[in-house]
């Protein structure tokens, strides 16, 4: 393909050899273009970009601001961690966020058992809570993985829908009246006497749980360290294993895979447990580090959407995961003080997010394409 | 001197390059020094000049890969040449699209149709015309193509859609394609390759009509019989250039065959005569099988046979006839709907493709790029494909053990000599004659049995040709039993120990290479005969 | 007579919100007809949403609200075109950034309008759609709700029956089919492929945007910083496929849905449904993946299939 405008000729060309750093190259600047076009549209908003852009870089300089972005990142990295395995078998896992409420569902049970008057060793919780957001996460990614790998039903839209549903159980348990609400009769004895010690009434109409006690909670760094372990086990998986390998296989081409005796419903369905199960423990993160109940608020941030984004930017490296997080935490974060700050809704993050991953997705062509500019 | 290099001495094929002395409006095309360069410094077409007299046929000869499907695509729009010239009735052309050929009169008909599937006959053939209206005047256009058919004495309904059609009805679409836009000059690439030899003489009978009607014809080919008998005039070839252009009277198939590859041509490969072990069992049993297509119709029709080790079965047929969905039976990538397989005893016909590996059983699919291969990957990640699961590439069922991957795929590479820098180069790098021997070297490995090789020659050039052929002999002679499905005749004649022709998804006939002819082969792969 | 008068409520609201899916689902059977899928309908809706009310508001003026709702969609549907068709990159990429971006820029616009342009929304009730009445004809039972609804229902019907004649029984329809079905093919009769896609694509956002102002105009009418379409959009790309890219298919599921989404309101008077009433908002969602697995096993055993070339870019050398 060439096209020439005045005196220059551009042409462009398909690379035979795609240099190793080329790609981790597109993501940076594509973020880069993405956050300065983002700019653009403050502008438009009547906003001054600038303005806006030194408030946000006090997420960088300001020690608790920073602290409260790597909170945030610390979900997203478990998202696209788990993402990274589905995306390499061309299964599109759009359902993350779904799971992560759901991981945050089952991680709520002992919680709720708790609070119901039911007593377990104390150490035993975070552990169980764990156990239950990885089952929980696990089962509900185990649906559109086994109605693709069944019937071929698209798992982009299976996965999707139930995402809404998952959302729909959360308003369902929490709501006023409903079984989980911190209101319910269930709670009374426990509850409201743990609220007298901290000088806390009930709000009437609040949709969701009682709190997560202090013993059942874990600190931010010990989720860290979770993420990095998480991280460390599914590169391991994917680089030196034979699932890793079966996963690249089919990933490539489902036809050579059959052919190679891979067997795509043991595939989907081994590959999206997992990675439902680190989209649950995403959930149970978000909630034992900073929401500390379960509510409809912990849909706002779309960590299962981010994920996949993440995902993408890190180029399915689950290392690359953990760095490229704490850039989308920290936007994430940003959007949080613009909303303080200047009344601009917080989803002007999501607005960023998605410019971004346009600038990706574009910028992809010239993975493949050359362009050459010759001056005649 | 010998008698074949006195009669090459005599031959004096026109080399004529350049633009001098050839005046455009006595020919009908006129290429002129064509340049085309391919991303990755392949050069398709070197300095090619061309031409096509009114109302001949005009054959373009040579093997794939030779520059032929390339230089006529220029002529037909869909490339741009670098450099060069194209004169089309006497006018100087720059084509940018098919759209503009067809407007000066160039139709083709492609090797691979170009025919939506699920659409009738008539709504591909109107496709993009503006002649039957923004709102389709369908009735008009059916009884124009009706009109079309009769003329040149071919049987066509415009109603039926394409997938109902067999290959040959398939081609005749695509002609009527071309006729319905008043094209006079018609390429056609490679047209027989999906016909029985009697439908390949219905075909030359059609071309002959639409001679004498005025029209010229370019018949691209790499089958020297076939060039011979129908063509007046031949352009021959070879590598990205022409070698030359003759007239059928003055060559022989040989000198023909040296012009396309710049050699001597063994044409009969040397086979020993094998007596086949009459003491071991079959190591493959077909019974009775019957095998759905993807369109939920009969491609098998109760076939049954069985294949000794030591020898090569071949099977002969038309691309379409079934054979595909045999060998993806038996390979274990189809279940059949009745009937059984049977490999070493075992009954098969239910396994998975993984289980018939475990059996030694090798398959070299007829899609090299998208089921043979894994394009992206490595050469190393392709090669260990299939034996991926068991020591000792793998440690303890789980881990991949790199060191002993690393050294498979070195000693396959240099085994089966693969061209490539080193192991991890992506195979989507790899020429064609690489990559099936890549696909030979992961097949090969473990000695396998049973070797299915389905179209293992298509698309590749003499050289790579020659080596497949040679591997496979190896194997027989190994011992291990060959189901060889393969178009081209020669081949499976040079090849097989045994011949099967399948039609329609049924055997005619199970012979000997020695004990038939080519007519009768033809004949039971038309359907007319069977044994 | 009360009951009858009840269904003709029920109808009512069938057919205006079952318009929502038709539009958008109208739009995407184009786009995929011509063998681009666009993810990014829910995104588009989103901005339609926003533009709609926003210009009908400072305009007053609700058509002006819906043509620009369709063009500025439209616009954005240009840029998955261009990375789709020409850059040929990964067309369900492309879509799903449409859709966060979309998501993102429409609420925050919305969320500003709301602070900063407060007069203005109480101008709503000038711009809105509303239901025509036919004296006479709207009172009977079943058939009148026919005539009781806004205006917008009926020329969705007819969008969709000239999209089904367009599509079936023009040479235009043909080529658009050929492209999405074999583009090599479409490409070798001359058609130009990539000006067929781009059409369909842009064309189809300009719908899914006009969705989401129809959806704000004759619907919702609030303008509020959170997402309004609530997995509508997806739902669309899910009824492309139940109506087997058919436009006239398209009207039953998107009633069929349209009446999902009712049956909550309904069933939310039934005390012993009351609690669970967030359930039941995910009767369409759940509706969507039974459906879409119903037809995943119907289409393996028919052999129907989506426009064969749909989702793959084309490239001619």
């Amino acid at each position: 393909m060439a096209l020439t405008i005045g005196r220059y000729k551009i042409k462009v060309e398909r690379r035979l050899v795609i240099k190793r750093e080329l790609p981790a190259l597109i993501s940076i600047v594509s973020a880069i273009i993405g956050v300065l076009v983002g700019g653009l549209f403050f502008l438009a908003l009547g906003y001054s970009p600038i303005d806006a852009y030194s408030r946000v870089g006090r997420v960088f300089t300001d020690a608790k601001t920073f602290f409260l972005a790597v909170r945030v990142a610390i979900p997203i990295m478990f998202t696209s961690i788990a993402l990274t395995l589905p995306f390499r078998m061309n299964f599109f896992n759009i359902g993350a966020e779904g799971q992560l409420y759901m991981g945050a569902i089952g991680a709520m049970i002992p919680v709720i058992l708790y609070w119901s008057g039911v007593d377990l060793p104390q150490p035993l919780y975070v552990p169980l809570m764990i156990i239950l957001a990885i089952l929980f996460g696990g089962l509900w990614g185990l649906i559109p993985a086994y109605l693709r790998a069944k019937w071929r039903v698209n798992e982009i839209l299976t996965s999707l829908m139930l995402n809404f549903v998952a959302l729909q159980f959360i308003w369902y348990l929490v709501s006023p009246g409903g079984p989980w609400n911190e209101a319910n009769p269930a709670f009374k004895e426990r509850y409201l006497e743990y609220l007298k010690t901290q000088g806390v009434t009930l709000i009437p109409g609040f949709k969701g749980t009682p709190v997560i006690p202090e013993f059942a909670r874990i600190d931010s760094v010990s989720a860290l360290v979770l993420a990095v372990v998480a991280a460390t086990i599914i590169y391991f998986l994917g680089t030196r294993t034979v699932l890793g390998y079966e996963i690249k296989v089919v990933g490539e081409s489902e036809l050579a895979s059959k052919y190679a005796g891979v067997n795509y419903m043991r595939m989907a369905l081994v590959t999206m447990f997992i990675s439902g199960a680190l989209a649950g423990l995403a959930g149970f993160v978000s909630l034992s580090t900073y929401l500390l109940k379960l509510m409809p608020e912990i849909s706002t941030a779309g960590y299962g959407y981010t994920g996949i984004i993440a995902a993408w930017l890190a180029r399915l490296n689950p290392i690359a995961c953990l760095f490229v997080s704490i850039f989308f935490g920290a936007l994430t974060q940003a959007g949080s003080i613009m909303q303080q700050e200047l009344r601009i809704s917080h989803y002007v993050s999501v607005g960023f997010e998605g410019l971004i991953f346009l600038f990706l997705v574009m910028g992809d062509f010239l993975l493949h394409y050359r362009v050459r500019i010759i001056k005649r | 001197m010998s008698i074949s290099e006195a009669q090459a001495r005599q031959v004096k094929p026109e080399t004529k390059t350049s633009s001098e002395g050839l005046d455009p409006s006595k020919y009908a095309v006129l290429m002129v020094d064509i340049v085309k360069t391919f991303p990755g410094g392949v050069v398709a077409n070197n300095h090619i000049t061309f031409d096509l007299r009114y109302g001949e046929i005009h054959g373009l000869l040579g093997e794939n890969g030779a520059g032929k499907t390339t230089l006529m695509n220029i002529l037909y729009g869909l490339y741009k040449p670098d450099s060069g010239d194209i004169y089309i009735k006497g006018r100087k052309v720059k084509l940018h699209s098919p759209k503009d050929a067809i407007r000066y009169g160039v139709g083709l008909v492609p090797q691979h149709f170009k025919l939506v599937e699920v659409h009738t006959v008539a709504e591909n053939v109107i496709l993009g015309l503006r002649e039957y209206g923004f709102i389709i005047r369908m009735k008009e256009a059916e009884k124009k193509i009706k009109e079309l058919a009769d003329r040149y004495k071919f049987r066509i309904n415009p109603r039926a859609k394409i997938w109902q059609l067999s290959m040959g009805e398939r081609q005749y679409v695509e002609i009527i394609k071309a006729l319905l836009r008043n094209v006079d000059i018609l390429i056609l690439d490679e047209p027989t390759t999906v016909l029985t030899p009697q439908e390949s003489e219905q075909l030359f009978k059609v071309l002959r009509r639409m001679k004498e009607e005025g029209k010229s014809i370019i018949f691209i080919t790499h089958k020297l019989d076939e060039a011979l008998s129908l063509c007046d005039r031949i352009t021959v070839l070879r590598k990205g250039r022409k070698v030359g252009t003759v007239t059928p009277d003055k060559v022989t198939k040989v000198d023909l065959a040296k012009m396309m590859v710049g050699r001597e041509v063994l044409f009969r490969i040397s086979k020993t005569k094998k007596e086949l072990p009459k003491n071991k069992g079959p190591i493959l049993i077909v019974k009775n099988l019957n095998v759905l297509s993807d369109k939920g119709i009969l491609a098998v029709k109760n076939i049954s046979f069985e294949i000794y080790p030591g020898e090569i079965l071949g099977i002969a047929g038309i691309a379409g006839s079934g054979q595909e969905e045999l060998a993806e039976a038996i390979a274990g990538l189809r279940k059949p709907i009745s009937g059984k397989i049977i490999i070493k005893g075992k009954d098969v016909t239910r396994a998975s493709p993984k289980e018939i590996f475990e059996l030694k059983v090798a398959y070299i699919p007829e899609d090299r790029i998208r089921v043979g291969s894994l394009p992206n990957l490595s050469l190393w990640e392709n090669l260990i494909l299939r034996r991926h699961r068991y020591e000792p590439l793998v440690k303890k069922k789980l881990l991949l053990n790199f060191r002993e991957i690393f050294k498979f795929a070195q000693e396959r590479k240099k085994e089966y000599d693969i061209m490539a820098v080193n192991i991890f180069v992506p195979v989507r790098t790899l020429s064609g004659g690489n990559l099936q021997r890549m696909i030979l070297a992961r097949e090969l490995t473990g000695e396998p049995d049973l070797i299915i090789a389905v179209y293992p020659t298509r698309g590749l050039d003499v050289g790579a040709t020659e080596y497949v052929r040679k591997v496979l002999l190896r194997e027989r002679d190994r011992g291990a039993a060959v189901l060889l499905i393969s178009e081209e005749l020669d081949e499976i004649l040079q090849l097989s120990d045994r011949i099967a022709v399948i039609h329609n998804g049924e055997i005619m006939g199970i012979v000997r290479p020695e004990e038939t002819t080519i007519e009768e082969i033809g004949l039971m792969m038309g359907g007319a005969l069977k044994k | 007579m009360v009951e009858l008068m009840i269904i003709n409520k029920i109808l009512v609201s069938t057919l205006t919100v079952g318009t929502i899916y038709l539009i958008a689902t109208l739009g995407e059977i184009l786009a995929e007809r011509s063998g681009v899928v666009n993810l990014g309908v829910e995104g588009l809706m989103e901005i339609g949403a926003t533009v709609g009310i926003l210009v009908a508001l400072l305009t007053e003026n609700a058509l002006l609200g819906f043509s620009s709702a369709f063009v500025i969609a439209a616009i954005i549907a240009a840029i998955h075109a261009f990375t789709s068709v020409t850059l040929k990159l990964n067309q369900f990429a492309s879509g799903l950034a449409i859709y966060i971006f979309g998501l993102g820029i429409a609420i925050t616009v919305r969320e500003c309008a709301r602070s900063a342009y407060a007069h203005l929304l109480l101008k709503i009730s000038k711009v809105r759609l509303y239901p025509i009445r036919v004296p006479g004809l709207s009172d009977i039972p079943v058939i009148g709700a026919f005539f009781n609804v806004n205006v917008m229902v009926y020329i969705a019907i007819v969008m969709a029956v000239i999209m089904w004649f367009i599509l079936f029984k023009t040479s235009m329809g043909l080529s658009i089919r050929s492209v999405g079905e074999n583009p090599a093919a479409a490409d070798a009769a001359g058609i130009n492929v990539y000006r067929v896609r781009y059409l369909c694509v842009i064309i189809g956002g300009g719908f899914a945007g006009l969705a989401g102002a129809y959806l704000m105009l004759g619907h919702t009418a609030q303008v509020m910083g959170a997402p309004i379409i609530l997995g509508r959009g997806w739902i669309a790309i899910a009824l492309v496929i139940f109506s087997f890219w058919n436009p006239l298919r398209a009207l039953l599921g998107a009633y069929l849905f349209g009446g999902l989404e009712v049956a909550y309101y309904w069933l939310q008077s039934i005390p012993a449904l009351r609690s669970y009433i967030p359930l039941l908002v995910a009767i369409p969602h759940t509706a969507a993946i039974i459906l879409l697995t119903l037809m995943s096993i119907e289409a393996l055993r028919k052999r129907i299939g989506a426009p064969a070339a749909l989702g793959v870019p084309y490239s001619r050398e």
